[in-house]
Formats: C-alpha cells, sequence, structure tokens
C-alpha cells in the first residue's frame, strides 16, 4: 500500500497525484519497469529493518580473522623485502591489501554479528592499515610531510621551547599540538622521536577508528550500520597514508571525531550538561591549538549540525549546546591564529583562493583538468592504480546514489517513502544528527572536483577523511537497507564485502598510488629518495659543520639537513630567496650570487643522482624552478660548476653528494 | 572477597608513582617509562572525565574519552611549560602529576558514581586452546613481517660508498686543516691520502686500513703567508684502484672573504 500524500489536507476532494507528488513517486517505483526500477533503486525506500539479532562475540571467528591480517602484514613486508631490492611485487602487496580487508569486511558487515565482534574487528583492520605504513619504512620517518614535523619536535626538544623557526614549514611551529604530545612522551619515557611519534600514531589510530565506530552507533543506533560505515571510512584516500603520517592532521582528525562524539551524548543526554560541555571544549581547544584546516573543517562542521537542530521539528534538546559548541568551534581556531600572527590565513588563503578558482574554471569549461593517473614527470601509474581507483569510485558513487535518499529518509521519520523527501525540503526533519551527515556526504563530488584541478587536489585530500565520515553513513544505509539486508545470501554478502574491499584499496591507491610500493632510489620522489647515503650526509654535516650551517640544497636533501644534520636550510618559504637557480643553472652570474648572498648560503650540497632521472614529483628543488630541457634530466656539468670558481670550497664528497662552501664567495666584494 | 581498588585510587597512586619515577631515576630506564606512560595518556583523562561526571557505565566510549582527554591535555600543558620555561620531563610530570591531583581533588567534590551492576550472563572462561592457539599465531605471523621490516630498515643499504672531507682545523684560522675519511663500502678498504698545497706536494699517506662503517681523521698544520691566497687539495685513492683519483675535496686559504 502506498503512504498518503503528505500534502493531502482533510476534507479536499479525492484527485489523482500528481506524477511529480510523492504518492506517484512511490507508485511509480512499486509499479516497476525502468523508470520504477530506478526510482525505487535510488528512493528512499526503508523496509522494516529485521532486529539485530543478539549473538554472543565468537573468539573462534576472532582469532582466524587475526590471523588473516597477520598473514597479510607478513605478506607486506615480504612485498617490501623485494620492493628494497629493486624488485618491486605489486601482486603480493594490493594481494596482502585484500587478505587484510575483505574477510573482516565479511564478518563485520554481516547481519548478527555480535557488537562487540564489530568494534573487535574494525579496531583490528584499522591498526593493521597503520601497521602497513610502519612496515614501509620501520626505522625511521621517511615521508616528506613527516620531515616537516619531525623539525619542529626536535626544535622543541633541543632548544625546550616553542614557536621556533621552522624554514621547511613555517606555519608548523605555530600549531604545535601534535610535537607537544610527541615530545612530552619523549621526554618522559626516554623513547626515541620516532618511537614516542609512533606511539602517539598508534593513540591516535585507535581512538579514531573506535571514535567513528562509537558516533555512528550512537546517531543511528545500529551496530551493524556503524560497522559497515567505519568500513567505508577506511576506503577514504588518506586513511592508510596520509592520516597515519607524523603530522599535525592524523592527530587532529581524532580531536575532530572524538569532539563530535562527545557532543552526540548530549543527544540522549548520555552526559551531564557541564560534562558534555566539557568534553567537547577540550577536543575543540587542542584541535585549535594543533591544525588550522581540520579546526576549519570541524567550525564548519558544527556550523552545519547547529543550523539544522534549529530546524528540527522534533525539537532538539540539544539545540542550544550545539549552538554554544558552534560558536566556539569557529571561535577556537581564529583566535588561536590572531594570537599567531594570522599564520595560518597567510598560509591558507592562497591555497583555498587558487584551488577554488581553479574549480570554477574547470566546472565553467574554461579549465583543464588536472592529468589523473601519471607523475609529474609525465610517468604513467601502472594499471591496478587506475583500475582501483577507477572502480572505487564507481563503488562510492553507486553506494551515494542508492543510499542518499534512504540515509535522508532516516532522518524524517516516521515519514515514508518519498513523502519523507518532500517532507526535507520544506525544512522538517525529526533528526539533525542523521541529516548532518547525510549532507556531509554531498563533500564527496566536491572533494573529487578539487582532487581534479592543479592547485586545489590538497584541498580536496584533506576534505576526504570529513566527507567520508557521512560518505560512510550514507553507504552503509545503502548496503544494510539494500544491498546486503538481513538474509541475504552467502554470494550477496560476499559481493558486498568485495566492493567494500575494493573502496579500500582504491583508497589506498588514490592517496597512496605507486609510492606503496616499495623501491629502491628514485630521483626527487620524497620517500622513495631517503636512503641511508643521503642521511649519512646530512649527519657529517651535523658532527663536522656543527648545528646550523645554512644549507642550500635539492628538496630531499633540504629534509635531511634540516632533520637529521640540525642545518638551516635556505627556503622561498622562509628567506624568500630562491637558491634553485643556484643549484641548477649552467653558471653562477650576479643573480645566483646574489640569491647566495641575500640567503646568507654558506654551504650548498649537490646530489650528483639528481642527474640520473627527470624528478618524480616534478621538481628537483621546488616548483618554477630552472629547466633547460624539461624531458631531460639535469646536467652533471650543471650540478659541477662549483668546481670552477675559485673562491669555492670542496669540502665534503661521497661520490654522490657534494658540499661546496660558499661563504668565501659569498662575503667576498 | 576484597573489593577491587577505585579508578580514582588507581589514578592518584599511578600519578604519584610517575612523578616519583621521573624524579628518581635516570632517563630511559624502563621502569620510568612504565609509569610515565599511563601518565601521559591515561591518568590525567581518567581524573577529567570523574571531576567532569563521568558516566556510570565503563564502556569503551569513555574509555576513548578518557585517552582523548589526556592527549588533549597535553596541549594546554605544554603552551603553559613553555611560559614557565620547564618544557623538560620534570616540567610534563609535574603538570600531568598535578593535574591529575587537581581534578581528582574537584571529581570530590561530585557524588562518588556508584558502580553499575554486574551484568548478568555466564562468568568469563579463559579461550580455548585452539583459540589461543590462533591468537598467538597470529602474534607470531605479525612479529614475522615484524622483524622482516625492521632487519630491511636497519641493514638495507642500496649504495656502497665511502665520505672524504676537509675543513679548516679552527674555523676562522686556517693554520692546519683537518682531512677524514669513513668507509661505508661494506666490505675493509685500504686507502691512500695525497694532499697538494697550490699544486705541491705537502703530505701524503698509504695504507689506511678502515673497517666498514669505520672513520679515520688526520691533521695537517700548513704554512700560510698572511693575505696570500692558497688552495689545498687533498685526493683520496683506494687501493683496489690505486691510479684513479677516488674522491676529492679542497678547501682556499687567506682568499678575500674566506
Amino acid at each position: 500500500m502506498s503512504p498518503p500524500a503528505a500534502d493531502a489536507v482533510p476534507g479536499d476532494a479525492p484527485r489523482p497525484p500528481r506524477f511529480w507528488s510523492p504518492a506517484a513517486l512511490d507508485a511509480r517505483a512499486a509499479r516497476g519497469g525502468f523508470v520504477g526500477r530506478v526510482l525505487d533503486l535510488i528512493g528512499p525506500r526503508l523496509d522494516p529493518e529485521a532486529p539485530e539479532a543478539e549473538e554472543r562475540p565468537h573468539p573462534g571467528w576472532m582469532a582466524i580473522l587475526s590471523v588473516g591480517v597477520a598473514l597479510s602484514l607478513l605478506m607486506l613486508a615480504q612485498a617490501h623485502h623485494e620492493g628494497y631490492r629493486d624488485r618491486p611485487n605489486a601482486l603480493l602487496q594490493w594481494t596482502a591489501y585484500g587478505v587484510m580487508f575483505f574477510p573482516v569486511a565479511l564478518r563485520a558487515g554481516r547481519h548478527g554479528t555480535a557488537r562487540a565482534e564489530r568494534i573487535f574487528l574494525v579496531a583490528l583492520v584499522g591498526m593493521a592499515a597503520l601497521a602497513a605504513k610502519w612496515l614501509h619504512s620501520p626505522t625511521r620517518f621517511v615521508f616528506f610531510d613527516e620531515f616537516l614535523h619531525v623539525a619542529s619536535a626536535l626544535d622543541i626538544l633541543e632548544r625546550k621551547r616553542l614557536y621556533t623557526t621552522n624554514p621547511l614549514l613555517p606555519i608548523s611551529p605555530a600549531y604545535p599540538g601534535l610535537e607537544l604530545a610527541t615530545t612530552a612522551l619523549v621526554e618522559l619515557t626516554g623513547l626515541p622521536l620516532f618511537a614516542a611519534g609512533y606511539v602517539v600514531l598508534a593513540v591516535a589510530r585507535f581512538l579514531l577508528v573506535v571514535g567513528v565506530y562509537c558516533l555512528l552507533e550512537r546517531v543511528t543506533r545500529s551496530a551493524r550500520v556503524a560497522a559497515v560505515a567505519c568500513l567505508v571510512y577506511m576506503g577514504n584516500s588518506g586513511f592508510v597514508l596520509f592520516d597515519a603520517q607524523f603530522a599535525y592532521e592524523s592527530l587532529a582528525l581524532t580531536f575532530f571525531v572524538l569532539a563530535l562524539l562527545a557532543a552526540s551524548t548530549r543527544r540522549d543526554a548520555a552526559a551531564s550538561p557541564f560534562a558534555a560541555y566539557a568534553l567537547t571544549l577540550l577536543p575543540l581547544a587542542a584541535l585549535a591549538t594543533t591544525h588550522h584546516m581540520s579546526a576549519y573543517f570541524t567550525a564548519g562542521f558544527f556550523a552545519l549540525l547547529a543550523a539544522l537542530s534549529r530546524f528540527s521539528r522534533a525539537g532538539a534538546p540539544d539545540r542550544r549546546f550545539l549552538l554554544v559548541v558552534a560558536v566556539a568551534a569557529v571561535a577556537l581556531p581564529v583566535a588561536w591564529s590572531r594570537l599567531q600572527g594570522g599564520s595560518g590565513d597567510g598560509y591558507l588563503g592562497p591555497i583555498l583562493e587558487k584551488g577554488s578558482t581553479e574549480l570554477a574554471n574547470l566546472l565553467s569549461g574554461t579549465g583543464r583538468s588536472r592529468q589523473l593517473f601519471s607523475t609529474m614527470s609525465g610517468a604513467q601509474s601502472p594499471i591496478e592504480i587506475r583500475v582501483f581507483s577507477i572502480v572505487a569510485l564507481l563503488v562510492v558513487v553507486g553506494g551515494l546514489l542508492t543510499g542518499f535518499f534512504r540515509a535522508i529518509a532516516q532522518s524524517v521519520r516516521p515519514e515514508r517513502g518519498w513523502a519523507a523527501i518532500f517532507r526535507f525540503l520544506r525544512l522538517q526533519w525529526s533528526d539533525h544528527w542523521l541529516l548532518l551527515l547525510a549532507l556531509t556526504a554531498v563533500g564527496f563530488p566536491v572533494s573529487v572536483g578539487f582532487r581534479l584541478t592543479g592547485a586545489g587536489w590538497e584541498i580536496g585530500n584533506r576534505m576526504g577523511p570529513f566527507v567520508f565520515l557521512g560518505a560512510g553513513f550514507v553507504i552503509a544505509v545503502a548496503m544494510t537497507r539494500l544491498w546486503q539486508p538481513a538474509g541475504a545470501s552467502p554470494r550477496r554478502r560476499a559481493a558486498t564485502a568485495a566492493a567494500l574491499s575494493v573502496c579500500f584499496l582504491g583508497g589506498i591507491a588514490t592517496g597512496w598510488g605507486n609510492p606503496s610500493t616499495r623501491t629502491g632510489y628514485r630521483v626527487a620522489a620524497d620517500a622513495a629518495s631517503v636512503e641511508p647515503m643521503g642521511i649519512d650526509a646530512a649527519l657529517w654535516a651535523r658532527d663536522w659543520i656543527g648545528p646550523g650551517g645554512r644549507f642550500t640544497a635539492d628538496r630531499i636533501n633540504r629534509v635531511l639537513l634540516a632533520t637529521y644534520g640540525r642545518q638551516t636550510v635556505v627556503t622561498t618559504l622562509l628567506d624568500k630567496v630562491d637558491t634553485s637557480f643556484v643549484l641548477l643553472a649552467p653558471r653562477l652570474t650576479g643573480g645566483e650570487i646574489g640569491a647566495l648572498r641575500e640567503g646568507y648560503v654558506d654551504y650548498v650540497m649537490v646530489d650528483m643522482r639528481m642527474t640520473t632521472g627527470l624528478p618524480r614529483y616534478g621538481y628537483y628543488v621546488e616548483k618554477g624552478e630552472y629547466q633547460e630541457d624539461p624531458l631531460s634530466p639535469v646536467e652533471a656539468d650543471n650540478l659541477l660548476k662549483f668546481n670552477l670558481y675559485p673562491g669555492i670550497d670542496r669540502l665534503f664528497d661521497n661520490g654522490s653528494h657534494i658540499v661546496f662552501g660558499t661563504g668565501g664567495l659569498r662575503r667576498a666584494r | 572477597m576484597r573489593a577491587k581498588p577505585s579508578p580514582r585510587a588507581l589514578a592518584a597512586a599511578g600519578a604519584g608513582l610517575a612523578l616519583a619515577a621521573t624524579a628518581l631515576l635516570p632517563d630511559g630506564h624502563g621502569l620510568r617509562a612504565a609509569a610515565c606512560l599511563p601518565l601521559a595518556l591515561y591518568w590525567p583523562g581518567v581524573a577529567f572525565l570523574h571531576a567532569v561526571g563521568r558516566p556510570r557505565d565503563a564502556s569503551l566510549e569513555w574509555e576513548a574519552m578518557a585517552v582523548m582527554a589526556s592527549v588533549a591535555l597535553l596541549v594546554p600543558g605544554g603552551l603553559l611549560l613553555n611560559r614557565l620555561g620547564m618544557l623538560g620531563a620534570l616540567g610534563w610530570a609535574c603538570w600531568l602529576a598535578g593535574a591529575t591531583g587537581a581534578l581528582l581533588a574537584a571529581s570530590l567534590l561530585r557524588p562518588a558514581p556508584r558502580r553499575a551492576a554486574p551484568r548478568p550472563g555466564r562468568p568469563r572462561a579463559l579461550p580455548r586452546p585452539l583459540v589461543l592457539g590462533g591468537f598467538l599465531l597470529a602474534l607470531g605471523l605479525a612479529g614475522g613481517a615484524a622483524v622482516i621490516a625492521v632487519d630491511d630498515g636497519l641493514h638495507w643499504r642500496e649504495f656502497r660508498f665511502t665520505e672524504f672531507w676537509m675543513l679548516p682545523d679552527v674555523p676562522e684560522q686556517p693554520g692546519a686543516v683537518l682531512i677524514g675519511a669513513r668507509n661505508a663500502e661494506a666490505r675493509p678498504m685500504v686507502y691512500a691520502i695525497a694532499v697538494m698545497q697550490d699544486g705541491l706536494p705537502i703530505a701524503s699517506w698509504r695504507g689506511i686500513a678502515l673497517e666498514p662503517g669505520a672513520s679515520a681523521t688526520r691533521d695537517l698544520p700548513l704554512v700560510v703567508r698572511p693575505g696570500t691566497p692558497s688552495r689545498v687539495e687533498a685526493w683520496l685513492f683506494d687501493s683496489d684502484n690505486p691510479g684513479t683519483v677516488y674522491r676529492k675535496v679542497w678547501l682556499n686559504i687567506g682568499a678575500p672573504g674566506a
């Protein structure tokens, strides 16, 4: 039976429903045919869900799945072992990720699995994903962004004070949350920075996974939806690498999720008002001092939530609470940024402005999209990366299409069918938390749009972990209500788990890509360029020149010199001096010598391995650098030009790295 | 049957123990690390939850909140310690133990939460041997993965090389130079060094045997005439290929600006 039209008024003469009325749409969906089937598929039909069975946790399954996850880690370690020897084994690596995720998705997404078992399984695979990143580089931080924060943490440890200068990322010392947590552990326990950093990352990851689960469970009141949403969340492009790095967003994301979870306790009065305020404002304050962009995204979340609660027809008991929290979520990061001299604005402003302009141009047809599936040097991504990325995108889009109206309908209960959607369009809903999650999923296509632009991909990348909170919920609704309802056949359950697994693999492929496969040394390829020879050269500088020498070098050796070498590297970001021409130009003219003087550069480190290949990330030193021929590596003569100038010393040589002393030339008149 | 100690008592004891360990035990001591890890990541959060009014149930959600609150409390603590110039081990221990104590004291103003009634159900039994074996196997496999990865991370070297350098013995006073070499070739090496000043040989060393990872340095006094630029150049040879200069470094002395 079709539900009555929402806009029917008692006493009116019965009239045939208009074809766009809720009743007509419901009837059309029920009648079948192509349009009817599409309407039924993407529509808001919510069949009554079978109550979740009260099964006991099954320790046997938990043990078996733990063995499977551990086996996947062993396979990954073997794949990296071969990769070190420049025999990258992509097949073994991707199989390992599949073995890690698929059985867990099958069990955790099953109707009837016990709540405790679901929590165990999502926490297991969440921690395994962090372990996978650790296996890639188990003895040191190697990712570019990690070095930026290692430099800030080392400054705190050595100088015992905050707000020192970090030429690699000048904004980093103004947001010291991650570094404070890590250096506190180093000071208290005596752990090395790398180990303390991983303790913080492990705690942050565990809290993130448990937090996402508990938030979704509290909001949806379904352990199954929460577990599936958690698994979908792990398919966001930042989960395995970007948000597992020793970088401020990794901790900020945890504060964001826990702040939402704490706020959600006011929804059903699980906590007293005072406790809810304290538990929500504490992570918000910590977040404001940890990461600028995450703090602003969080402010947007709470502002939207407060606005949605304003219109909730069921009368939101947490309306005033959410308003106060939203004001705090906006005020805290703005106030912190002002306290730090507006450093966040100067850093974020250009990124947002340029990214938005490029997205607008792309949408209006006047701009071109970024070339996908190729490195900046033009090398094409392997086929598996492209396949996983595209299929995962299709799965997510399919999940959003089939789940969005269903998720909206859940927030407008007790109306059912299309009447719920019409009610939503009249700004009348009953559950602003569910609606927040559903609307957040709309951010997914926006983030994909940003990722297509050259300047905005970074915004799209940062948006991923936030919008996937909503996307996870919407796709979980689609899965539990349509793809795999209670009593689904084993084949259907396997297909759904396979779809979730493809999401997970696609997230890794999109976020980490080809470099997730370990290889030997590659030129200007971030983690693939960090190896003992460069580290030893930086350590030589620390031991024999002493900390604080003013250096210029290529992108990779800069971060090694700043962290392992404790040298002061001259950068455009901080010193406003572009020294890339000093390194790459064929001769030293007045401009290059002027840059040496302006930047007080006493040492130049050249890495002759740069002559063996094009830079994997598009440039050797920084964007806009000198390029003689974009299709050929830099000439050895260009790097060795320093040999020809009488005032320049040649201080160090290891066959690849040469340190030239330019102090004499710089000071000569 | 003895009653279990309350979480508040455990938090107070844990914080006090960690403070004492930081004050008395040296940096890097295992006991100190074991005592301080929960001080940084758990006890202050437990105290915070009790101070603001922790719900009665001890669910995972609230344990997660306790850990989050502890990590979050590190941030204002760090900002305060920075202001006080105490951003060291003792400063951190004082802050965390002090915050834990203050929050526990504040929690005493609240009525103690009643213990949740024990949930009905079977008493917890030890896992069956097969299940336990499964978990142990998982641990073993994960441990194997860690061993492979750490071994590669510590020992794999794609490049074999020798470092060679020359620096003024005392910066800004070029009366002598320091010449050094380090063997990172992963096999024992024998080197020879020749030094020239303005093209004329002034010193040489032969048969410098270095084990992998070992280094050697030599000080070389120079004859320097004030105001006269001079160039000191050192060549390194390896015994496998004595006719070819393996590494080359030089230093300009007395040059304008040097």
